[in-house]
């Protein structure tokens, strides 16, 4: 785990390094100020703005016989598949005159609204219809029954939701970025490229280190909460789908369509079009080519030693349960909270100072991919092991295997499909960080995603489309995995003559989530 | 104990549940076809039925959960579910225990149990704490519901239930997902509560051991009809249907060879029966006897074989002992095989020649249409 914390640490150390007076210099600049208040009131936009987009969304498909419910709860979940400053670049390059913070709320709400409205319409889908029964019998109208019975108990998965938005939102850089909206990602890299105000850059960087953490606690105890609240064993009765009225069926259509035109439609009308121009201006297939080479090359070796760091860990917290085990999974959980420009930021100080051979290098760029998505590594590789009974392996103990040897034909047998879909998913989400990637990357190498911000930097909009696109391909691989996965799932196809749904977990969002 | 409470629907006070010609269905062919039942006021009945019966049908039709597609519930004199009216179930003034307890997870046990009732008497009133020693549960109103044990869950559901006092509680299979003895334990106790506050009370159950001994009376429930209703020791002792008889409890089923008026010659002899399915000639039918009507005797105090009505001769061919009784397999001579059932042990082996004895009457039916 020192892995995740030496950046940090050092951070920290050079921070302290430049002297108590500089530091309260660098804080107590109104720049810092501005900065802060501008990433707040961003953030707490795009959490109003994701209840507002999530709830009626998440209510008309989890508690009503809206028609073509299950293709909308696809189109629902499907903005996840597009990095969020693809959005940014495909609203801008059709509107090329959004810029500040409304354009950054308005992009920044539609991007991570699915974060709330899946785990919202499985937690209204799932839940078990007794206790609004129990609710009515003692007395309560239906709507009294919805604030008092069914608001309550739906907020748990919303609200973790909500805190993964929010936590996105404050790490995002490229969305920020193209619409010149000051908050802390955006201030530390202009920071760190301008002018080299390295103690500044630090300070902001560890502010916002500060508040991600913040969000990544609270996130975690809400939904630990949200666990427990899991009574009882038995059968589960859905609750009854509310029946429409034809004008409210009419609306409530209009209301999914119009999501789906905003958060896809336009996206893709925008892409298409920049793409039938670029066609027509001709364009350099080799620059593509080389990009995504590249892209998959830094994000293979990081993802590699992602797993290799990982794997001791999830093993350990899939088996034991000391608090050291659990100390060392919460500080790889903590992972979370770092943005890929304050990796980018300390991997860079690191370098520099220590071992300045290794200064923008491609290892030390892979090494990045590693500790920004390690966490996401421990957990699907965790669940896979976790998923295999312990005592197949002490059975092939007692029939003479060693420990080794036991775990590597039983355990790691069974579980290595888990662990190698959480090594792609390390891959894939790296192929789309941004800021860490522009910080650390051997000059002259290019990934998809720096070849899209070098052409939206210089509003080239019409060139950038190509790379645009190849990243919603290969982001829309695990949301397809996982979709394919969770059909596969028992229970996600009963045949017991039940209501027959699109099978949402709120587990699908955190696998699918981290487009950075 | 109790005496047979049918008297409450005879009355002048109205009966507190009354149900006519009750259809319940989801859309497609009915689940509840055609149930009348009338529940007097401080009885407690226990609806028997096998899973898919449509007894769970029944009591959500009454909740207010479902509406019926035909016939009508009326509760305490008021018409909630008819041809032309509905009452919605928050205003129908009846309690229900859910089979899961169905707690508010968010909210502390204090928090459930106060549930229905006004604000004002949520806060102030001693009402939560009486509740809560009345299930047995004093002291535990800070507690959230999933520390609580599945028992505790059951009684602070219960007391939720009875909070707003209704007249009529409805308890769907509450115990069934307790294990072993603590179901026991907390339907005896439940039962002794329910009997003290004279609560009106039905019981929806699968498991006829649980509804013979706590019921005023039991309704047996088949196929969506309500088969028989009686008070507990007839629906044992004197089933309607082959169906019941074997339903509620083990039977040793013997075929007829010949009838007279008041008996019917078996393998085990001549023994006296008393009618239940209307018979016709070309069928001989059945005899139903339970376990506990046949003792064994050994063979040698006996003098020949065969001389003795009721009775017949055989070996012990397999023997369970349960502690407080035991169930003892006989091969007979002729090639069948009966169930006795004796209190405690009953000193004989596998392989010991024994002659089975009945005492009592057999109930004869005609054969179960195949």
């Amino acid at each position: 785990m020192v892995v995740t914390a030496i950046p940090l640490l050092y951070l920290l150390v050079r921070t302290v390094d430049a002297g108590g007076e500089s530091i309260i210099a660098a804080l107590w600049r109104e720049r810092t100020f501005d900065t802060t208040v501008t990433s707040l009131v961003l953030v707490l936009a795009v959490i109003v703005g994701c209840l507002v987009l999530a709830v009626p969304t998440a209510w008309l498909l989890a508690r009503t016989n809206l028609p073509g419910r299950s293709l909308f709860l696809v189109t629902a979940a499907l903005p996840l598949a597009v990095p969020s400053y693809v959005m940014a670049y495909a609203w801008i390059a059709e509107f090329p005159g959004m810029s500040g913070l409304w354009a950054a709320i308005w992009v920044m709400s539609l991007a991570t609204f699915p974060y709330v409205a899946i785990p919202l319409t499985a937690a209204l889908r799932s839940q078990d219809a007794g206790q609004e029964e129990a609710a009515r019998s003692l007395g309560l109208g239906p709507l009294a029954t919805a604030r008092r019975v069914t608001i309550p108990m739906a907020w748990p998965a919303a609200a973790a939701g909500l805190l993964l938005a929010a936590l996105y939102t404050l790490s995002e850089f490229g969305t920020v970025a193209i619409f010149r909206v000051d908050t802390f990602t955006r201030v530390i890299y202009t920071a760190y490229r301008a002018s080299f105000d390295r103690t500044s850059a630090a300070v902001l960087s560890l502010l916002l280190v500060a508040l991600a953490l913040l969000l990544v606690i609270v996130e975690a105890r809400v939904r630990g909460r949200a666990s427990r609240w899991r009574l009882g064993s038995g059968v589960k009765r859905a609750v009854p789908r509310q029946e429409l009225s034809r004008r409210a069926s009419a609306l409530g259509l209009a209301w999914m369509i119009a999501l789906a035109l905003v958060s896809l439609g336009v996206p893709a009308w925008s892409l298409t079009m920049r793409l039938l121009e670029t066609r027509r201006f001709g364009f350099d297939f080799t620059e593509l080519l080389g990009a995504l080479v590249g892209s998959v090359t830094a994000s293979a070796i990081g993802a590699g030693i992602a797993i290799a760091l990982a794997l001791p860990i999830a093993i350990l917290a899939a088996r034991y349960t000391s608090r050291v085990v659990r100390g060392i999974e919460g500080a790889a959980f903590l992972g979370h909270a770092l943005p890929g420009v304050v990796v980018g930021l300390s991997l860079v100080f690191l370098t520099l100072a220590l071992l300045p051979v290794a200064y923008q290098t491609l290892i030390t760029l892979a090494f990045a991919y590693a500790v920004l998505f390690l966490p996401k590594a421990i957990g699907a590789s965790r669940s896979s092991i976790e998923a295999v009974p312990p005592a197949l392996e002490s059975t092939a103990r007692s029939l003479g295997r060693g420990p080794v040897r036991a775990w590597f034909t039983v355990t790691g047998r069974l579980a290595w499909p888990g662990i190698a879909a959480g090594a792609l998913l390390v891959l894939l989400t790296a192929m789309k960080e941004l800021p860490a990637t522009l910080m650390l990357r051997p000059t002259g190498f290019n990934t998809l995603a720096t070849e899209l911000w070098s052409r939206t930097d210089v509003e080239a909009f019409g060139d950038a489309a190509p790379y645009a696109l190849a990243m919603i391909l290969l982001a829309s691989v695990p949301a397809w995995l996982m979709g394919r996965w969770l059909a596969g799932t028992p229970g996600a196809d009963r045949a017991d003559g039940t209501e027959h749904d699109e099978p949402v977990h709120a587990q699908q969002v955190t696998y699918v989530g981290g487009a950075r | 104990m109790s005496t047979v409470g049918v008297a409450g629907a005879a009355g002048m006070v109205p009966p507190t549940l009354s149900l006519r010609d009750l259809v319940v269905g989801y859309g497609g062919e009915p689940v509840v076809r055609g149930v009348s039942l009338e529940v007097g006021h401080g009885e407690f009945v226990a609806v028997l039925g096998a899973s898919g019966s449509g007894k769970t049908t029944l009591l959500r039709a009454i909740a207010g959960y479902l509406r019926p597609t035909a016939g009508s519930i009326t509760v305490a004199g008021q018409l909630v579910a008819g041809p032309h009216s509905w009452v919605p179930p928050e205003k129908r003034h009846i309690g229900v225990v859910p089979q899961e307890g169905a707690l508010f997870p968010q909210l502390d046990v204090a928090g459930n149990v106060g549930f229905g009732l006004p604000r004002r008497e949520r806060r102030t009133s001693t009402r939560v704490t009486q509740l809560l020693e009345m299930v047995g549960l004093a002291g535990l109103e800070k507690a959230r519901p999933d520390e609580l044990s599945g028992g505790q869950q059951q009684r602070v559901a219960l007391a939720r239930a009875l909070a707003p006092e209704p007249e009529l509680l409805l308890l769907d299979e509450p115990f069934s997902s307790l294990d072993a003895a603590l179901r026991v334990e907390v339907r005896t106790e439940v039962h002794a509560l329910l009997r003290e506050i004279e609560t009106t009370s039905i019981l929806v159950t699968h498991d006829q051991e649980e509804a013979l001994s706590i019921a005023d009376r039991v309704a047996v429930m088949s196929a969506g009809r309500i088969e028989q209703v009686d008070a507990p020791w007839r629906v044992y002792e004197a089933p309607s249907t082959l169906g019941i008889a074997r339903f509620v409890g083990d039977l040793v089923e013997l075929p007829v060879q010949q009838l007279r008026e008041d008996s019917a010659l078996t393998c085990l002899g001549w023994v006296p029966v008393t009618a239940a399915d209307v018979r016709t000639t070309e069928d001989l039918g059945l005899v139903a006897l339970r376990p506990e009507q046949l003792a064994l005797v050994a063979d040698r105090t006996v003098g020949a074989p065969n001389d003795v009505n009721q009775s017949a001769v055989g070996t012990v061919e397999a023997i369970r002992y349960h502690g407080h009784d035991s169930l003892t397999t006989v091969r007979l001579e002729d090639g069948t095989a009966v169930a006795v059932r004796a209190a405690g042990g009953v000193g004989v082996a596998v392989g010991d020649r024994v002659r089975v004895v009945v005492t009592g009457a057999a109930r004869a039916f005609a054969h179960p249409v195949v």
